[in-house]
């Protein structure tokens, strides 16, 4: 890997991926060292967060230049290690998705937060009230919703960067009220970790501008059937897309349900690049077929590992067998982390995208 | 580590039921008890040998013709494979159930011998026992153990699932969890 921190007129959109349900994280580069983070994830192993551990192989300053830090939604394949990443960026904007009862959202939050010494606590709620800490000290705070711009970089005089979020939609942020009220209800008891079922409308797709390229985040945002929610909100309301885009982060891990033949029709240039973080848990994601789909859209699909499926865990042969005695059915979640890195120059109105794919990525055409 | 196969929830509970110490706790008195019964036993044997000291965790020091000193052993290095029946534990996870299907649940697995990666599996109804089946749903956490057990004799291999009790939140929880959000709401001026 090039561990060279990109020019002030090169621009960097870096997926980082795990291989399974460990996480995903973008890392951005506006320009002139303004830099963003877009979720976050950690070495199992290690415990590291990720997207830290890259900018500081690449030199970033990140007590400085890191200017923001974007929570899409609060599943806990996307916020793991926010909190110490967070820590670092003293300088950084803190944005998660609006809530029109804030109040009610933060004692989710709490009560989520209290089941932390009863092992039934997600993760994300429990970095996410880290950071609702931190921010008390430094209170540098952004909420998305859609056609909102959330953070802004002057590079030079000709050239500007921006990130705007596309959703969620008004609609979404009111619903998410009555959903909160739901989750406490349902995962309300002492002993119950939230399980993630909930649509995935509040997640929050970003346009990033990058002088005059354009690229889209999915996130995990789903079409769904509603007219004003999800992607089909997005493709008939956006009042902020300019431009199509020539980079696409594929929403929801290439699911089908976050696949919308108009986003590529209308959204995206024509072969545009695109990066995928696989899924794998319950269901493996993406699925062959959708694959084949992205792959019918644009010669440029990129993944940061391959889906596996795996047998249990290594472990001493005796346990091994009494595994296998009991005819236990488990397998291990492996984790492969996997960076999909594209820079463009900024100075450049017609460049593509230079591709690189570092540890388990790879080129999915190929 | 061995317990007995009828008291290793017992040890459990002490993690399931954090809140309920007193169960876990009783569970250990009863063990103690067996044992120092055993102990009364075992010590009028003693009393027609003085200088035979059979078992391990009880020390016998007569102090006079009459009066016999021992020491209640420490839960620590209380020795129960010597019991007719034990349960050897191999392995742990903790679970969580993910996703419920018509004869089984899915769900993800926190190795606890080594957290690192996790593990996802599925389970039958018929694993569980009737108690605990009505304890199945989403979210709901688990604990699981794979072991041997020595019951009358023989060894068995065994998979055990304890779904975790826990009281429901207090009043004083949801007060505490509201003050929290009262803090944070008015400190980050969420007005």
């Amino acid at each position: 890997m090039d561990n060279e921190m990109p020019g002030s007129t090169i621009g960097e959109i870096t997926i980082i991926g795990t291989g399974g349900g460990y996480g995903e994280s973008i890392v951005i580069h506006l320009g002139n060292n303004d830099w963003a983070v877009v979720d976050s994830c950690v070495d199992p192993y290690t415990k590291e967060c990720l997207p830290l551990t890259y900018l500081r192989s690449i030199g970033v300053d990140v007590r400085n230049d890191v200017k923001i830090i974007i929570c899409t939604h609060w599943h806990d394949d996307h916020l793991q290690g926010i909190s110490k990443l967070y820590e670092e960026a003293s300088e950084a904007f803190f944005c998660w998705t609006e809530a029109s009862d804030k109040k009610k959202f933060l004692q989710l939050v709490g009560l989520d937060y209290q089941k932390i010494h009863r092992e039934a606590s997600n993760s994300s709620t429990v970095e996410f009230g880290n950071c609702l800490n931190i921010l008390t000290k430094r209170n540098k705070k952004r909420f998305a919703q859609e056609n909102t711009v959330l953070h802004s970089t002057k590079v030079n005089d000709k050239i500007r960067s921006e990130i705007i979020s596309l959703s969620p939609s008004s609609q979404t942020i009111v619903k998410f009220q009555e959903e909160i009220s739901t989750l406490i209800e349902n995962y309300g008891a002492a002993n119950k970790k939230i399980i993630k079922a909930s649509p995935n409308a509040k997640s929050i797709a970003l346009l990033i501008k990058l002088g005059s390229h354009r690229a889209i985040l999915g996130a995990d945002l789903e079409v769904g059937s509603e007219k004003l929610e999800g992607w089909i909100n997005v493709l008939d309301n956006h009042t902020v897309i300019d431009k199509r885009s020539t980079l696409f982060k594929v929403a929801h891990h290439g699911s089908e349900n976050g696949y919308s033949k108009r986003v590529w029709d209308e959204l995206l240039e024509n072969n545009p690049v695109a990066g995928l973080t696989p899924w794998n848990r319950n269901g493996k994601l993406p699925e062959l077929e959708m694959l084949e789909r992205y792959c019918n859209h644009s010669d440029y699909v990129y993944m940061t590992s391959l889906v596996y499926n795996e047998k249990p865990k290594k472990r001493d042969k005796s346990i091994e067998k009494l595994l296998k005695t009991l005819k236990c059915n488990i397998s291990e979640v492996k984790y492969k982390q996997g960076l999909i890195r594209c820079r463009v120059n900024l100075e450049s109105e017609v460049g593509s995208w230079c591709v690189e794919v570092i540890d388990h990525a790879f080129h999915v055409n190929n | 580590m061995s317990t007995l196969i009828e008291e290793s929830w017992a040890v459990d509970r002490q993690i399931t039921n954090k809140s309920n110490k007193a169960s876990a706790e009783d569970g250990i008195v009863n063990m103690l008890e067996r044992n120092v019964k055993a102990y009364m036993m075992n010590l009028s044997d003693t009393r027609l040998d003085k200088k035979k000291n059979t078992r391990e965790t009880f020390e016998v020091r007569p102090a006079s013709d009459d009066v016999e000193e021992f020491k209640v052993p420490s839960i620590t290095h209380l020795s129960l494979t010597d019991s007719k029946n034990y349960f050897t534990k191999a392995q742990r996870w903790i679970g969580h159930v993910h996703e419920i299907r018509e004869n089984s649940f899915f769900a993800e697995l926190k190795d606890l011998n080594d957290p690192t990666t996790y593990e996802v599996g599925e389970f039958e109804y018929d694993e569980i026992s009737p108690e605990d089946r009505e304890l199945i749903s989403l979210g709901a956490a688990f604990y699981w153990s794979i072991g041997s057990s020595y019951k009358n004799g023989q060894i068995e291999k065994k998979s055990l699932i304890r779904f975790q009790r826990m009281k429901p939140w207090t009043e004083a929880d949801y007060k505490k969890s509201l003050d929290r959000a009262e803090f944070f709401f008015e400190k980050l001026n969420l007005e």
